[in-house]
């Protein structure tokens, strides 16, 4: 279960007077199950990297392996492809197209050629992984809220299966409730299926939460792939990008500058408050003394 | 392939052309087009084709952007001309199994390829010298007598320009949407005519529904910004002839007449 | 001097069925009472489904309430004649950037709300240059807006308000679609408006950090205002607005909890530097009192 990826780069209207390249030599591979933050403001590349991944772009050099295979070659099926790489497109909900919340889910598995009634077992567990209820089942999926419309199309992709689960900015424009509703499903997933996941956002301070690594693409280049720790660092950098780290990096940055010994790679409210109370606690005893 | 069409696409630059009063262009590729049909002679098309070279000289298009835009519609075309080419009855000068070509054929083929191309070149060059809402404006204004029969000419042009406005989205939409569901195993491209038609379905349904969200947010959109239909409005580029336009309909009205000529003379 | 005045709204949706009965009812704002003061930039918060967006429309007139008066510089948005004058006064802005850009051409659209209202063609273009300086894209005016982020799309939005010369604007989530650069840019734009032309904003937003710099913050729920203050006094009750569905600031939680941990910190800290200064002050090593590093005096 892994993807690698190698040498690609990505050629917008090849052999035109507008030629640019949207993705440049760009090579990495995922670890089995590990849970990816892709990083990158407007224009970066982010959503052509991720549409390659399941052969929806053909990139114009280099080559996508899927657990060693190269995904292009003779015997590879791309429609099977797309269910073990399963991709959530951004604002998923604008692609609901049946009349009930439960047929709308099946349409992917009854793609994959399962029969009716396997079909509706494996959207039904996709949509109590995605945390909607049985009273949904039967609902037109227009007349639910945003957050649970995009639950519904979460889903859908959920019920093929997929082995990696790619997700492009699954919490855009919902509120705050909506969003971790959202991300805590997809944590969920990760914990329960032990998926490889890969999710694209905006918002440094959601990846920094859940990532094991984190890729910061800029201009179509791929800049970093590491831990969040090793990627915040590079805040002022990351600033030159267009990109920010969280603001509670910041401030940990603030204060080692005026000299206090804090690691000012923390990048969760959490790891800040273990940190400044762990230091606090060390001069109380000091002072003592 | 979309992206190759030229028709309705506007390319800014800031020549003589661009600079005409859409009316002018309006009522000009309207004698344009006319000229083509009432002449027949070979005389006449190599003098309309060198009046639209120098027109496209004078706009600053690139002839291969417009020769691009004749790509799109190469298949039209081509079906027309062997529909002229194979049918037309007369001396025949070549035969080929069960198809014929006549003398006739071909002479007819050939007008009607030159005339189709010219057809396309002339409106795409309106087109790509007007913003679509000078155009609409200059339809409004030019169309205005129809006011009186109770037709809405100004609703009719402001929907025309709103639709220009979110052609390119709702093709990028479309193109999102195939995509998303091509993720979820979707397969638009094999089977049967049915199963096609069936395939779409999952395309269709999330395209009317957007472009109905769209009209509704944009309608909302617009009444918060005071619109209330066309009485009482004012232009922020109302339409005004200036000399170069009235210079440019004694222009366009002296190669008509020339274009009359051929005909009457028989050049 | 108030604006806005919205005197016990009430405001529900109704769907019908085929047969055009009442099949549910959905109450978005119940008793709601506001006052906004003219010139102050407030903040708007509350889960989706509060009554944000209806409260927003009934001050622009889009929508009016089934009971209860809504006031625009004491002009009663009922009053169908004084609607467009109405519309003027308060211009609006809307969460999707594509969704309300008319025109073909930036300045066309920014011209768009003048051109509606009548006024004549000279001062429309001194509007136009006006409110495209004011929200910095000049230098885009004869661009199509196909071709702009969607910050810029949303600035244009903005100038096309201006462009009517308002006292007013109210912004609905205008930065929920948006990357964090277009949000900052936006965020930027509007705030210098309040600060140099005098506008009044009302910002309806999901993010927090946007709200930290507000005058005032009303936070809304099931239909009505439920919280209404400066910003330390709304974001020092991280419990309830957690119980309300929403978030603090990044910063401002974690001095909650820190102070929650025992450590001395003021109720409330709303920015990173008033954090950073309060956690030097108090962790610093004594010795370094003596001499200070790099610097730095305290």
């Amino acid at each position: 279960m892994s993807l690698r990826v190698e040498n690609l780069s990505y050629i917008y209207q090849a052999g035109t007077a507008m030629e640019s390249y949207a993705l440049r030599d760009i090579s990495f591979e995922t670890r089995e199950g590990e849970f990816i933050g892709l990083i990158g403001h407007t224009g970066s590349g982010k959503s052509t990297l991720i549409q390659h991944l399941n052969g929806l772009i053909k990139p114009t050099e280099g080559h996508i392996f899927y657990n060693d295979r190269d995904i292009y070659s003779e015997g590879m099926s791309l429609k099977e492809l797309r269910q073990k790489v399963g991709l959530v497109f951004q604002y998923p909900e604008y692609q609901l197209f049946e009349t009930d919340v439960i047929t709308d889910v099946k349409f992917g598995p009854k793609n994959m050629g399962l029969s009716d009634s396997e079909a509706e077992e494996a959207a039904k567990r996709a949509l109590e992984l995605s945390g909607i209820g049985e009273e949904f089942y039967k609902r037109s999926p227009f007349e639910l809220s945003g957050g649970q419309k995009r639950r519904v199309a979460i889903a859908g992709v959920l019920a093929m299966d997929p082995e990696v689960l790619i997700l492009d900015e699954p919490a855009a424009g919902l509120d705050p409730l909506g969003k971790n509703e959202i991300l805590s499903t997809i944590e969920r997933l990760h914990h329960e299926r032990k998926n490889t996941i890969i999710m694209v956002s905006h918002s440094m301070e959601d990846v920094a939460e859940y990532a094991d690594r984190i890729m910061v693409l800029d201009s179509g280049r791929l800049v970093y792939f590491d831990e969040p720790k090793v990627v915040f660092r590079h805040y002022e950098e990351l600033e030159k990008m267009g990109l920010s780290a969280p603001q509670i990096t910041y401030l940990m940055g603030d204060l080692k500058k005026r000299g206090l010994d804090v690691d000012d790679s923390i990048g969760t409210v959490e790891a800040a408050k273990a940190e400044i109370l762990m230091l606090w606690k060390g001069k109380q005893k000091y002072n003592k003394e | 392939m979309l992206r190759d069409i030229t028709i309705g696409q506007y390319y800014p630059s800031d020549s003589l052309i661009h600079r005409l009063d859409p009316r002018v262009k309006l009522a000009s590729t309207m004698l344009f087009l006319i000229s083509l049909f009432i002449t027949g002679s070979i005389a006449a098309y190599i003098f309309a084709g060198l009046v639209l070279l120098l027109v496209i000289r004078i706009s600053r298009i690139p002839v291969k952007f417009i020769v691009k835009g004749l790509k799109a519609v190469f298949i039209l075309l081509l079906i027309s001309v062997s529909f002229n080419l194979f049918l037309t009855p007369g001396e025949v000068i070549f035969k080929l199994g069960f198809l014929h070509i006549t003398r006739e054929g071909v002479r007819i083929a050939v007008f009607m390829a030159v005339r189709l191309i010219y057809l396309i070149i002339g409106s795409s060059l309106m087109t790509l010298t007007t913003t679509p809402n000078e155009l609409t404006d200059g339809l409004e204004k030019s169309l205005g007598f129809l006011n009186k029969a109770h037709i809405p000419v100004h609703e009719i042009a402001m929907m025309m320009s709103i639709a220009l406005r979110f052609i390119p989205i709702l093709i990028e939409e479309t193109d999102k949407i195939m995509k998303a569901q091509m993720a979820r195993g979707a397969d638009f491209d094999t089977g049967g005519l049915m199963d096609r038609a069936k395939a779409m379905v999952p395309l269709l349904v999330p395209l009317f529904l957007s472009a109905f969200r769209r009209a509704a947010d944009l309608a909302q959109a617009m009444e918060a910004r005071c619109y209330h239909g066309g009485e009482g409005r004012t232009k922020l580029k109302p339409l005004r002839y200036k000399r170069r336009d009235y210079i440019a309909y004694f222009t366009v009205a002296i190669y008509f007449i020339i274009m009359l000529s051929t005909r009457f003379i028989g050049i | 001097m108030k604006i806005i005045d919205a005197v016990h709204v009430f405001f529900d949706y109704m769907r019908r069925d085929e047969n055009d009965k009442i099949e549910e009812i959905s109450p978005a704002l119940s008793d709601m009472n506001l006052e906004i003061e003219k010139g102050s930039f407030v903040c708007v918060l509350g889960h989706n489904g509060s009554g944000k967006s209806t409260f927003a429309k009934m001050v622009n007139g889009l929508l009016l309430p089934k009971k209860g008066k809504v006031y625009v510089e004491e002009m009663d948005t009922a009053d169908d004649s004084l609607l467009l004058k109405i519309r003027e006064t308060a211009g609006m802005v809307f969460q999707n950037p594509d969704n309300q850009i008319i025109g073909n051409i930036v300045e066309e659209d920014v011209a768009f709300g003048p051109e509606n209202i009548g006024v004549p063609t000279d001062e429309i273009r001194q509007r136009v240059d006006a409110s495209l300086k004011a929200v910095n894209m000049t230098k885009y005016r004869k661009k199509s807006p196909g071709r702009l982020s969607g910050g810029q799309k949303q600035r244009v939005a903005i100038a096309g308000v201006m462009a009517m010369k308002p006292e007013c604007i109210i912004l609905d989530e205008p930065t929920a679609m948006l990357d964090p650069i277009g949000r900052k840019d936006v965020i930027r734009t509007v705030r210098e408006l309040n600060k140099k032309e005098g506008i009044t904003i009302v910002l309806i937003t999901h993010y927090m950090e946007e709200a930290v710099d507000a005058d005032r913050i009303i936070v809304m729920d099931e239909g009505h205002v439920v919280m209404d203050g400066k910003p330390e006094d709304i974001f020092k009750r991280v419990e309830e607005l957690k119980a309300l569905r929403l978030d603090v600031p990044q910063v401002t939680e974690l001095a909650y909890e820190l102070r929650k941990a025992g450590l001395p910190l003021p109720e409330c800290v709303l920015r990173r530097e008033e954090l950073c200064d309060i956690l030097t002050k108090l962790l610093k090593p004594v010795e370094s009192f003596k001499r200070p590093a790099d610097g730095h005096n305290f």
